[in-house]
Order: C-alpha cells, then structure tokens, then sequence
C-alpha cells in the first residue's frame, strides 16, 4: 500500500556514509531511484568534515544521513553521536545500517545513542526506501514545527517592538526591522507619520543599516491600488516609474508581495513591501500579514496618543497667558512639558498687573495628568481674579487654598507669588511651599528668598504674613518649578545651589537667562518645566540698597540656610518642629 | 530608583506604619490605600519616614490627604521620624504647620 506523497516525502539529499565501495554503491542507487539525491562518505571523518560550516552551508546539508555502524575510523554510533551533538545538524536525522551478526543490544545502542532507526543486513530496496521516507516525514514535520515556532516568536518580539515605539519614526524603524527579520531579506515599510502628515518609507534588512525616505502620499496609492479594498495581501508587478522610487529600489528586482492593512476605513492604509521572491511559504505571507494588521493597529494607537497628546498640550497652552507688555520690566517666561509622552503636569505661571504693583507667580499643582492640567488652569484662573480685585497676596494665598479645598479635595500645589510695590523698591514675597525665588543682584551677588508657608489644599490656617524684600533697580528675579532642577538621589538644597552658581554664571536679558538654564539643567525632563525671569527697572526709584535696609523686620535668608540645616533664622516664618529628626 | 514598601506595626496606643525606599507617582495609590485603612481604625496613626529616600509632591500630597483625613473620622494622624530627604521637601513645602508631628 502506498500512501499518497506529500511535501514532506519529496526527494532529499542523502548522505551515505560506508567503508564498503559496494554497499555504497548499492544503497546510493537504491536512494536515487527512489528520486533522492545521494552525497558519499568513505568514514566518519569524511562524513563529518563534509557536513562541516567550512565545507556545506547550512541551506546545503543533506536532510538525512544513512551511516555503516562499522568505520575504519570510528564508529557509526560515534559518528551519529557527533552529528546530533552540533547544533548545525542536530536535526539532521541518521539511519543505521549494520551487518547480519549484531546483536539486539548493538541496535539498541545504536537508537540509545541517537540514531533514529536501525536496519540490519539483509536490507530490502523497498525496506530502505519506506524507512527513510518514514524518517522524513517526521524530521520535516519537526523542523517545520520548529521553523513555525520560530517565525512566531520573531513575530511576536517585532510586534513587541512596534507596540513599544514611543514616535513615528521609531515605530516605522521597528517594523521595517520586523518585516525584514520575518522574511530574512529586505523589507521596505510605508506608512503615514503618527499626525497623519507625511508618508515615509523605511528600509530595512536583517544585517544592514535602515534607511528611512519621505515618499509621496501617491507611491502609497499607487502600490495598493491594485489590492481588493486596497487592504490584504497581494502580489503585484509594480510600473517602472514606480519602482524607481529610492526606498523600492532597495528590494531586488522582480515582483513584489505587499502586504497592507489599516483599522479602519477612512484611516491610509500601513504597507509592507518585500520581494516576491524572498517568500519562503505561505506561512510566511500569514506572518506578514498578521504583522501588517499588528502594525496598522500600534499606528492607530500612536496617533490617537499623538493627537491626545497635542489636545492636552494645546489646552495646557491656552491656560497659560502671555505676559503683560510693561514699562520698566522685562519678562520672560519658559514653559517645557514634559520630554515622556503622556505626562502632562500642573506647572503653570501667571503675571497680573494690579494697581498695587505687578503680580508674578509661579506655581506647580501635583500630579501628571489631564485632570492635574485642569485644576492647574482653574487654580490659575481663580489667582489671576483674586488679584484683579485687589487682594493682597496673603489673602490670594488664603482664598486659593479655600478654592483647593473646597473645590478640589485631596489636591495639593506649590505657589510661589511675588508683587513689584510701585515707588518703594520693596518685592512682597509669599511663598506656598513652592522653590524659592532667587534674586538676581545687579552687583553680582544673589540670595533665595527662603521665606514660605505650607502649600495649598492642606486648609491648614496660614499663621505667616508676606515677607518684604528691598530690591535694587535692574536686580533680576528668577522662579522656576521642580522639575528643571529635582533629580532623584541629588538633595534639593545641592540642586538649589546649582541653579543659583548658574544662573549667576548666565547672561543678562531675562529671555538669554531662562534659555541658559535650559541648556544647563538639559530639555529632557520627565516632568514639566516653568522658568520665569524678570528684570525689574528703577521701579523703586528711591535709591535703595538692597542688601541693608530689610523692611519690615525680617532679612532675606541665603540658602545657606537651606544647605546647612542649621538653626532656623529668626527671620523665618514657618517652624519644623520635629526634634526627632532634625538633619545633622 | 529604590523599592518602595510600607509597613505596619501595631501597639497597645498606636499603629506605626513604617515606609521605605521612593514615594513617587508609582506607588501612592498603594501608600495612600494602606494610610486609608489605619486612619479608619480611628487609632493613632504615625507615619515613620526615617527610610525614606525620595519623596515627590505626589507623595507630599498622600500627606496632605491622610491629614485632611485623620481630622475628618476623628482619627489622629503624625509623623513620626523624618529622613533627611522627607525634612527636605517638608521643610520646602513649608509643611510642618500643615499637621501635627510627634514633636507636638
């Protein structure tokens, strides 16, 4: 009875390994007629070294090996042993055939040792013949297996990968990567960029570099055109002209199969160029496709979160004003969101021109969220019409706090309020728990001004009034938020410090300065950045010296303070009264 | 980056809860869910932050809320040591005035 053939019996490379010229002979022409291809080896040192990396390359072993248990040189069990002990060939499956006289125990150790069957002589053509298609059948059905595990894991890590790209291009990147290691060849990726603008093509190969091109919107059209729906697989000949385009130049001649996808309808189509050719089974053209549509879906989810993004950024900008044009002061403001993505903060700033002088703030409600933006710009908001009303920052600091508390239990934020008193020279400070303000002395010198009182949303009673502050004309005044300066495992007051020697060290036009400590302190936070610089003009206009005359009562207090830990300057309003872990 | 935990001893008068490692974004939701269900026992709750290496404004905020929330149920709520980290903020955040500590 014969059994219908199948991919898995069709003709092999055979290596017969036999001392014996005849039996050689006689078993190559056996194989042969049966249809396979015979390779000969006199002993086990010929048989090994032919199968060795320097003599066959791996597409080019024999799938099956057919050995003499007895070798001039070693024997068969040995060299069976070998073979399945090199990772090369260790799928590589070995029938035994031995002489008449061999005990069981010989076919046992035979099969004990490796072997995956054992014949004795008297062999039968027909015997030979069915053993080694049987032995066929299941060592390509395993190798099969195995090459399919395989794919599917490359499929899963390249999926992986374009899941965990961050931005447009390091996504098309991870895909042409996939697409590539999926086919082993070249694989070229058109897609649109993540706000849907641009298209790009991105090549790469499993050992080349990728290459990424801007292509146009038509490449793209024309390459799907001829696909049902413009989405699925699909093998075409692409024109001339369209070929020509750099990125398809990358792929040898010849058809190309195109494998697109896209989540919906009205969204362009993700595409996956490779050659036709460089398909090795249809397996292949499923993990493509499967790819494909993975492909589409991380696109559509990346310029969701790129659109969310731009709305929340877009939002977070329209809470945040533009400075006031004034006489005698020149302001300038920073704001960075945050480098990561999805993190949107509370920082915010405000300037408010009052009958009582200018108003400036800047403040930081906690936590990186859309919701954190929200209570930042009603935070804002209620700041900049308790000022327009006239209250004195004591009182904003007050009312804002009774807004946190009553409106938005549970939320906490950091306010720094300065105000510019006209004709006196003096700056009222009052601090909420946020950084302190640095002044910028025009003779060089410089001091926080570390006076402040609990942040906001606590309800906590605020026992302290605003803190004054005898500024010269042309000091500078710069505030910022944490997170140009917090950096884990660095103590805050050392990071204070080095704000402090750069800002220092920077030019000065306010807008120089802020920009300045953008290079110092880097762009790349995984939180929000507010700078604010002032230069105030001779708005005193009373010659007042900064560093003497402390009105009323308290002086300003260097950070010294801050870094030493020491004991707290009669000056300062708020007292930490924690015995038990006073710092060092 | 150091691993955040939080523990609880109970006493006859009180429930020191002791955390250690960062009080970040990554983990008040755990901080603040074991605070909640020790401030609901209406016992004295101290906070030991001796351990304590980074503290962020999320995890000041936690602080906050457990305060708001001691006053609320009646509970009492302080904080016990202070690394030199916590002082740091706390001090920054001009915090001390916000609650009461075991000093008072």
């Amino acid at each position: 009875m014969t059994r219908p053939a199948s991919a898995d019996e069709a003709p092999a490379l055979v290596l017969v390994v036999d001392d014996n010229p005849a039996s050689r002979y006689l078993i190559g022409t056996w194989l042969t007629r049966a249809g396979h291809t015979v390779i000969e080896a006199a002993d086990g040192t010929e048989a090994l070294a032919l199968l060795a990396a320097d003599r066959t390359d791996q597409a080019d072993l024999p799938e099956l090996a057919v050995v003499d248990v007895r070798l001039p040189d070693m024997s068969g069990f040995e060299v069976c042993e070998r073979i399945k002990a090199d990772p090369r060939t260790a799928g590589l499956p070995v029938i035994h055939i031995s002489a008449t006289a061999v005990a069981t125990a010989d076919r046992t150790q035979g099969l004990d040792r490796g072997a995956d069957a054992y014949l004795t002589e008297p062999i039968a053509p027909s015997e030979l013949v069915s053993t080694v298609a049987a032995v066929m059948r299941y060592a390509r059905a395993r190798s099969r297996a195995e090459r399919l595990a395989s794919h599917l894991a490359t499929l899963n890590q390249a999926t992986l990968d374009v899941y965990a790209a961050q931005d447009g291009l390091s996504f098309r990147m991870a895909a042409a990567a996939g697409a590539a290691a999926l086919v082993q060849g070249t694989a070229v990726v058109i897609a649109h960029s993540a706000d849907s603008e641009s298209v790009y093509a991105d090549t790469a190969s499993p050992d080349g570099p990728t290459t990424s091109d801007t292509v146009t919107l038509g490449l793209l059209d024309r390459l799907t055109r001829g696909l049902p729906d413009k989405v699925g697989m699909g093998t075409c000949e692409v024109s001339a002209e369209t070929r020509s385009a750099p990125a398809l130049e990358r792929l040898r001649a010849g058809k190309l199969a195109l494998f697109t996808a896209r989540t919906q309808r009205t969204r362009p189509a993700f595409c996956i160029a490779v050659g036709a050719d460089s398909l090795r089974a249809a397996e292949d053209a499923r993990l493509l496709t499967q790819f494909a549509q993975a492909c589409a879906l991380a696109l559509e989810a990346l310029r969701s979160f790129s659109e969310e993004h731009e709305l929340v950024l877009t939002l977070q900008r329209a809470f945040l004003p533009d400075l006031p044009d004034l006489p005698g002061v020149d302001m300038a403001v920073r704001y960075l969101p945050a480098a990561t993505g999805s993190e949107i903060g509370g920082d915010f700033y405000e300037a408010v021109d009052t009958p009582d002088g200018l108003i400036l703030a800047v403040g930081d409600v906690a936590g990186h969220s859309l919701q954190a933006a929200i209570v930042m710009g009603e935070l804002r908001h209620a700041l900049r019409v308790y000022a327009i009303e006239g209250h004195g920052l004591k009182a904003l600091l007050e009312h804002l706090d009774n807004v946190m508390c009553r409106e938005r239990p549970g939320w906490t934020a950091t306010l720094c309020l300065l105000r510019l008193e006209p004709g006196t020279g003096r700056l009222e400070v009052a601090n909420a728990g946020h950084l302190p303000p640095l002044l910028l002395d025009p003779g060089g010198g410089s001091r926080f001004v570390t006076e402040h009182g609990p942040l906001l949303g606590t309800g906590v009673p605020i026992r302290w009034g605003s803190h004054y502050v005898d500024i010269a004309a042309e000091t500078r005044i710069l505030m910022v938020t944490d997170g140009l300066i917090e950096v884990r495992g660095v103590d805050l007051a050392d990071s204070l410090q080095q704000l402090r020697a750069a800002a220092v060290a920077g030019p000065a036009s306010p807008g120089a300065l802020c920009d300045h400590l953008l290079e110092v302190f880097g762009r790349d936070h995984d939180d929000d950045v507010v700078i604010l610089g002032a230069r105030v003009g001779d708005f005193g206009s009373q010659g007042v010296s900064p560093f003497e005359t402390a009105a009323p009562g308290q002086p300003a207090v260097d950070a010294a303070t801050l870094t030493s830990g020491g004991p707290v300057q009669p000056g300062r309003h708020f007292q930490h009264g924690m015995p038990s872990n006073s710092t060092p | 980056m150091t691993g955040f935990s939080c523990q609880a001893s109970v006493d006859d008068s009180q429930t020191v809860v002791a955390v250690s490692g960062d009080v970040d974004l990554a983990v008040v939701d755990v901080f603040w869910e074991t605070l909640d269900t020790h401030l609901d026992t209406g016992r004295v709750v101290v906070l030991d932050c001796s351990r304590v290496e980074f503290l962020d404004s999320m995890g000041l905020r936690i602080l906050v809320k457990a305060s708001q929330k001691a006053n609320e149920v009646g509970a009492t709520f302080r904080l016990g040591e202070c690394s030199p980290a916590v002082q740091r903020v706390l001090d920054l955040a001009g915090f001390a005035e916000a609650f009461s500590t075991d000093s008072q």
